[in-house]
C-alpha cells in the first residue's frame, strides 16, 4: 500500500493569498500570546533585511535551503515523495566532515573537492536504499525515508561519539573536532559566514533548470512523475527514473549537508540541522517544484528564518513563529481552490457569482 | 544482553500510543482518506494535555484538553482535505510541520521555556491495576500500574474489529475506501463517513498524545513524539486494514522500542540502540508476504 500524492501547479494568486492568510493567522497567534503583531513583524523583517548583518544572516539561511529544496523538488518532479532529504543531508555532512577532519595538508581546492565527493556519494547511497525498496519491494518511500531520517540522526551521534569525538575545546557535547582549515569554504562577505556554498547552491538551481528544461532525461523524469502509466507506454523505464531521481536528490542533499558544515558550522554536532530537510520540502512545494519557484521560496523561507532568529534574540517570541507561518502557508497552498476568496475577488469583474465547484471527493 | 523481567510492562507502556494512534488512523485509511497528521495531532495533544493539566491540576482535564487539541488538528485536516479538496499527503505534512512549530512556539510563549517543560503542577494520569489478573505471575505486568489509556487501547482494537466487520457503519467505512461511488449510489454520504473517521482519528490521537506526555513522564519536550505517528502509519499500512494485524504490527514496534529502552542499560552505544525501533519498522515493512510475492514476480520477469 502506498501513499499517493500528486503535484499540483499552484497559481500565483493562491500562493499570495496563502501567504497573506498565514501572516494574519500568525499575527493572531502572536497577539493571543500577548505581543503586538505589527511590532513583531516589523522586527522580523528588520532582522532579516535591515542592515549588512541582517542580510548576511538571511543569505546564510538561504544557502542550505537552496540545496534541500532543489533536492526535494527533483524527487517530487520524478514522482518520488522523498521525505528523506533531512537524512541525506545528515549523512552528507557526516561524510564531508570525516574527510574534512581526517586528511591533513591537502591543497584547499583538492580537499574541498574530496569532501564534496564524499558527501555526494554518501547522500546518493543513502537515497538509494529507499529507492530500491520502493522499486523492488513496493515499500512506501514516505515511510522508509522518514524512518531512515530518525535512524541517521542517532547513527550520526554514534559515529561522532565513538570515532570522532572532539579532543579540542568542545568536549562536553557530542561534536567532532573543527575541520582542517583547507576544508573550510571561503566567506564571500567577510566577516560573516555567507560563503561560496551560496554560489554552489545557485549552481544546483541552474543544474535543476537545465536538467528539466533542456535535457531529454529531464523530460523523461517529468513524464514519469506526472503520468507513470503514459511514461511506461512511451518506453520510459519508470523504475530506473525513480532510482535516478532519488540518487540525484540524495546527492544534492548530501552536498548541502557538507556545505553547511564546511561553510558555517565548521564542526559536526549532534542534531546540527534545524530541520533543513523539512523546510526544503515545504519550499519545493510552495515553489511548484520549478527552478524559479524554488529560488523564490528558499529566499522567502530564509528571510523568515533569519527574521525569526532576530526576534528570538530581541523579544520573548520563539523562532518557531517562522515554522508556524510556513506550515499555514503550505496548508493553504495545498488546497485545490480557496473557494471563498475566488468568489469574493471575481464578483466585481464578471458581474455574476462564480460558484466554487462543489467537489464530491470520492472520485479517486 | 540481560533481558529484564519488566520487559512486558515496558512493552505494554510504549505500545499504547502506537496502538491508540494507529487504530484511529485505521478508520481513515479504510475510508480512503489516509491520515498522515497522526504525528502532528499526537504532538499537539501531548502539548495541550500538559497545558491543561498544568493549569487545572487535574489529570482528567489534561486528558480532555489533549483530546480537544488533537481534534482541532484533525478538524483542520478535514477542513483542508475534505472540504477544500487539498492533497492529502501534502496537507498532512504541512499540518505536521505546523504542529511542530506551534507547540514549540506556545511552549515558549505560555511557559517561557525552550526545550523541555517539567513542573510539579503537571499531574500525570492515574494508574490502575486490574483486580484479579494483577496477582498472576508474568502476565501481571500487563495488568499492573498502567493508565486507563493502555487498557482502553486493547479494548478498542477488539471494538474496531467488531465495528468493521459486524456493523453497518463499519461496512460503510470500508466501502468508502474501496468503492466510494457505490456508497454514494446507495445514498450514504461519503463525505460524512470520512468526516466521522477523521474525528475518530482525532479522538484516538488525543488519547495517544496524553499517554505520551501524561502517562508516565508528566512532561513535555519539543518534538517528543519523535516519529511515533509515522510508526503508527507504518503499522496501518502493514495491516492491510485488519485491526488485529495492525495490533500485532504495533506490538512488534513496541517490542523493538521496549528492547531498546532496556538495552540502553548495557554497554552497547545507546545511540545505536535508539535506531532499533525505526529499523524494525523498515524491516517489517519489507517482510510483508505480498511484497515478497511481488519481488519473486519481478525476479521471474527479469529471468524470462
Amino acid at each position: 500500500m502506498n501513499l499517493e500524492f500528486k503535484l499540483r501547479t499552484i497559481s500565483v494568486k493562491t500562493i499570495s493569498m496563502a501567504i497573506v492568510i498565514s501572516f494574519l493567522v500568525g499575527g493572531a497567534i502572536v497577539f493571543c500570546s500577548g505581543y503586538n503583531p505589527a511590532e513583531i513583524y516589523f522586527k522580523l523583517f528588520k532582522g532579516a533585511l535591515g542592515g549588512k548583518f541582517a542580510v548576511a544572516s538571511t543569505l546564510r539561511w538561504i544557502t542550505p535551503l537552496l540545496f534541500t529544496s532543489v533536492a526535494s523538488a527533483i524527487a517530487f518532479r520524478g514522482g518520488m515523495f522523498n521525505m528523506g532529504v533531512e537524512g541525506q543531508l545528515y549523512i552528507g555532512a557526516l561524510a564531508g566532515t570525516i574527510v574534512g577532519v581526517t586528511f591533513k595538508g591537502l591543497p584547499h581546492l583538492v580537499h574541498v573537492a574530496l569532501c564534496f565527493t564524499a558527501a555526494i556519494a554518501a547522500g546518493m547511497f543513502y537515497a538509494m536504499i529507499p529507492a530500491l525498496m520502493r522499486v523492488y519491494l513496493n515499500a512506501s518511500e514516505v515511510v522508509t525515508t522518514l524512518m531512515l531520517n530518525y535512524m541517521i540522526i542517532n547513527f550520526n551521534n554514534f559515529i561522532i561519539q565513538e570515532y570522532f569525538l572532539a579532543t579540542d575545546s568542545m568536549v562536553s557535547t557530542i561534536a567532532t573536532n573543527e575541520l582542517e582549515a583547507s576544508a573550510k569554504l571561503t566567506s564571500i562577505m567577510p566577516p560573516y559566514s555567507v560563503n561560496t556554498g551560496l554560489i554552489i547552491g545557485g549552481l544546483m538551481v541552474i543544474f535543476f533548470y537545465i536538467l528539466f528544461n533542456r535535457c531529454q532525461k529531464g523530460y523523461e523524469f517529468h513524464i514519469s512523475g506526472v503520468n507513470p502509466g503514459f511514461a511506461r507506454y512511451g518506453g520510459i523505464q519508470v523504475d530506473k527514473v525513480r532510482i535516478g531521481v532519488m540518487l540525484i536528490s540524495g546527492g544534492i542533499a548530501g552536498l548541502g549537508g557538507a556545505v553547511e558544515i564546511m561553510g558555517v558550522q565548521e564542526r559536526l554536532m549532534a542534531s546540527f540541522s534545524p530541520n533543513f530537510g523539512m523546510d526544503g520540502m515545504l519550499a519545493a512545494l510552495l515553489g511548484n517544484s520549478t527552478p524559479l519557484g524554488v529560488v523564490l521560496s528558499s529566499v522567502f523561507f530564509g528571510t523568515l528564518k533569519a527574521g525569526a532568529l532576530a526576534i528570538e534574540r530581541t523579544t520573548d517570541v520563539s523562532r518557531a513563529l517562522a515554522d508556524v507561518i510556513k506550515g499555514i502557508i503550505i496548508c493553504f497552498v495545498s488546497v485545490r481552490t480557496l473557494g471563498i476568496l475566488d468568489k469574493v475577488s471575481l464578483k466585481p469583474f464578471t458581474g455574476r457569482r462564480i460558484r466554487g465547484k462543489k467537489e464530491v471527493n470520492h472520485a479517486d | 544482553m540481560p533481558i529484564n523481567v519488566t520487559l512486558l510492562a515496558v512493552v505494554a507502556r510504549v505500545t499504547t500510543p502506537i496502538v491508540l494512534c494507529a487504530s484511529g488512523g485505521l478508520y481513515c485509511q479504510m475510508a480512503g482518506t489516509p491520515n498522515i497528521t497522526l504525528e502532528g495531532a499526537m504532538l499537539m495533544a501531548a502539548f495541550t494535555g500538559v497545558a491543561g493539566s498544568y493549569y487545572t491540576g487535574s489529570a482528567l482535564a489534561g486528558l480532555l484538553c489533549a483530546i480537544a487539541g488533537s481534534m482541532a488538528v484533525n478538524l483542520l485536516f478535514g477542513f483542508l482535505h475534505l472540504k477544500l479538496g487539498g492533497e492529502g499527503t501534502i496537507t498532512g505534512f504541512a499540518i505536521n510541520s505546523l504542529c511542530l512549530g506551534l507547540t514549540t512556539f506556545l511552549l515558549r510563549s505560555m511557559f517561557h521555556v525552550t526545550g523541555t517543560l517539567v513542573d510539579d503542577r503537571i499531574t500525570g494520569l492515574t494508574r490502575y491495576s486490574v483486580p484479579v489478573l494483577k496477582d498472576i505471575p508474568v502476565i501481571q505486568q500487563l495488568f499492573t500500574g498502567h493508565t486507563l489509556c493502555t487498557y482502553f487501547s486493547w479494548a478498542f482494537v477488539i471494538l474496531t474489529y467488531i465495528i468493521f466487520y459486524k456493523t453497518r457503519y463499519g461496512m460503510n467505512v470500508r466501502a468508502c475506501g474501496e468503492n466510494p461511488g457505490a456508497v454514494a449510489a446507495v445514498g450514504v454520504s461519503v463525505q460524512r463517513i470520512r468526516w466521522s473517521t477523521v474525528l475518530i482519528s482525532g479522538f484516538m490521537s488525543g488519547l495517544a498524545g496524553a499517554q505520551i506526555s501524561l502517562g508516565y513522564l508528566s512532561m513535555f519536550s519539543e518534538n517528543m513524539t519523535s516519529g511515533r505517528g509515522f510508526i503508527a502509519l507504518a503499522a496501518i499500512m502493514l495491516s492491510g486494514g485488519r485491526p488485529v494485524a495492525m495490533f500485532v504490527a504495533a506490538l512488534l514496534f513496541g517490542v523493538a522500542e521496549g528492547l531498546s529502552n532496556q538495552a540502553q542499560l548495557t554497554t552497547v552505544s545507546s545511540h545505536l540502540i535508539l535506531t532499533l525501533p525505526y529499523l524494525m519498522v523498515i524491516v517489517v515493512l519489507l517482510m510483508q508476504p505480498e511484497q515478497m510475492r511481488a519481488l519473486k514476480l519481478r525476479i521471474k520477469q527479469m529471468k524470462g
